[in-house]
C-alpha cells in the first residue's frame, strides 16, 4: 500500500509491502510529520523554532526534541569541521537535519508497529527496509541535477538510508549548463547512502557545503558511500558506492 | 538669507558627493541602491554587459555566491562560486594526498524504479545573491 502527502512544503511518500497494512498506520506517520513540522518549521510564526529566534523561548525552555536537534547539530558541526551549521544571518535554521531525523523516527514508527518491508521519502531522502513488492532490494533512482525528469543512476538497497544535497532547480532562461567558462568546483548534486537516513542526510548537507571536497570527506567517514556530479554532468564516486549500483 | 545659502550649498554639496560616488562606483558599497524586487528578476529589464558578483549568501547548507553574467543587455548565465573548499583539504587531510576516485559522465537510465531521490532544499541563498548581482547590474 502506498500514500503520497504534501506538507513541509514538499512530497512525503510511504510504501509498505507487509501484509495487514491498515490506513491508520499512514495517518500516524504523516501525523507524527506534521508535529515535527509544527515545532520545526522556520515558516511557522509559532513554531518552536520561531519562537526561539525571535527570543520568546529561552534555552532552558527547549523541547526535548529541540533539546535533541540542538545537541545532534553540534555534532554534526564539529564533525564536519564546521561547514554544517544550522545558525544562518543570526537565526537558527535546523532543516538540513531535520528531515533527515524526523525520517528516521517515522521509520522507527513503522517498526514498533511491526513493519518491515517499506520505505519512506520525504522530498527525495528516503528510507528504504527489506524489499519491494517484488522481493527484491528497493530501487532508488537518483535524479539528474541539470535534468529533473531524468534519472543518471540506480541504486539497490535494503536497509539504509539515502540523501541528496544540492542546488536549487533553477529556470533554463537562466542557468546554461553548457556555458564554456564554467567555473570547475561547481558541484550541483551529491547523494549519500548511510546506514540510516538520519547519517545520510546530515553528511549530505556537511559535504555538500565543502564544495568538491565533499566526495573525499564522504569517502574518509566510515559508513558513507556518495556519488557526486559538478555542473559538466561529470560525477565522481567513493569506492564502496559502486557496490550498490545496478 | 545666510540660512538659504546654507542649505543651497549643503545640497550642492551632497548632490556632487553623490555623482562622485556614482562615477566611482566600488562592488562593496552602492548608496542608492534601490531596494531590490520579487525573486525572479522580469525578462525585460535590460542590464549593463558584464560580469557581478553578488554578496555572500547563506543557504542552509553553507555560504552561496553567485556571479550574474550579462550579456547583450539580458541575463544569460549564473555561476555558482564555491566558498573555499581548500580549507578542508588543509584542516583535515593533514598533508596525505587524496584517495583517487573513480569518475563518470552522468548517463540516462531508463530502467524502472521504486522511488527517486533528488535535491529539494531551498533557493533563499542562491536568490539573495542573485537578487544583489543583478541591483549592480541594472542600467
Amino acid at each position: 500500500m502506498k500514500q503520497t502527502k504534501h506538507m513541509m512544503g514538499m512530497h512525503i511518500t510511504i510504501e509498505i509491502v507487509d501484509r495487514g497494512v491498515t490506513d491508520a498506520i499512514f495517518e500516524s506517520v504523516f501525523d507524527y510529520f506534521t508535529a515535527v513540522d509544527k515545532t520545526f518549521s522556520p515558516y511557522k510564526k509559532e513554531s518552536e523554532i520561531s519562537l526561539i529566534n525571535s527570543g520568546k523561548v529561552s534555552e532552558n525552555n527547549y523541547s526535548d526534541d529541540m533539546r535533541e536537534i540542538f545537541q545532534l547539530a553540534d555534532q554534526t558541526k564539529q564533525e564536519s569541521g564546521g561547514y554544517f551549521d544550522i545558525r544562518h544571518n543570526g537565526k537558527y535554521d535546523p532543516s538540513g537535519l531535520v528531515k533527515g531525523w524526523a525520517i528516521y523516527h517515522a521509520a522507527k514508527l513503522l517498526e514498533k508497529n511491526g513493519y518491515k518491508n517499506y520505505f519512506i521519502d520525504a522530498g527525495g531522502d528516503i528510507q528504504v527496509s527489506g524489499k519491494n513488492a517484488a522481493g527484491n532490494p528497493w530501487r532508488v533512482g537518483i535524479k539528474n541535477p541539470l535534468n529533473s525528469r531524468e534519472i543518471i543512476k540506480v541504486i539497490a538497497v535494503t536497509g539504509e538510508g539515502i540523501a541528496t544535497s544540492g542546488t536549487a532547480e533553477r529556470g533554463k532562461h537562466i542557468y546554461n549548463p553548457h556555458r564554456t567558462k564554467a567555473h570547475t568546483n561547481d558541484i550541483v548534486s551529491l547523494t549519500v547512502i548511510g546506514k540510516n537516513i538520519y547519517e545520510a542526510d546530515r553528511f549530505a548537507t556537511a559535504a555538500f557545503a565543502m564544495g568538491r571536497e565533499g566526495i573525499y570527506f564522504i569517502e574518509a567517514k566510515e559508513g558513507l558511500e556518495g556519488y557526486m556530479i559538478d555542473k559538466q554532468g561529470i560525477a565522481t564516486y567513493t569506492n564502496g558506492f559502486a557496490n550498490y549500483c545496478l | 538669507m545666510k540660512k538659504i545659502l546654507l542649505i543651497f550649498a549643503f545640497v550642492i554639496l551632497f548632490t556632487a558627493f553623490i555623482y562622485y560616488k556614482k562615477t566611482n562606483q566600488t562592488a562593496s558599497v552602492n548608496i542608492l541602491s534601490p531596494k531590490t524586487p520579487a525573486e525572479h528578476p522580469p525578462a525585460n529589464i535590460v542590464y549593463k554587459n558584464g560580469e557581478y558578483e553578488g554578496v555572500l549568501a547563506d543557504a542552509y547548507w553553507g555560504k552561496i555566491q553567485v556571479i550574474a553574467v550579462v550579456e547583450n543587455g539580458k541575463l544569460v548565465d549564473v555561476q555558482i562560486l564555491d566558498y573555499p573548499a581548500d580549507r578542508l583539504t588543509s584542516d583535515r587531510i593533514n598533508g596525505e594526498a587524496l584517495p583517487t576516485l573513480i569518475a563518470e559522465a552522468i548517463q540516462v537510465q531508463h530502467a524502472e524504479v521504486d522511488v527517486v531521490s533528488g535535491a529539494t532544499d531551498s533557493s533563499k541563498g542562491f536568490q539573495d545573491s542573485l537578487r544583489s548581482a543583478l541591483t549592480q547590474a541594472k542600467l
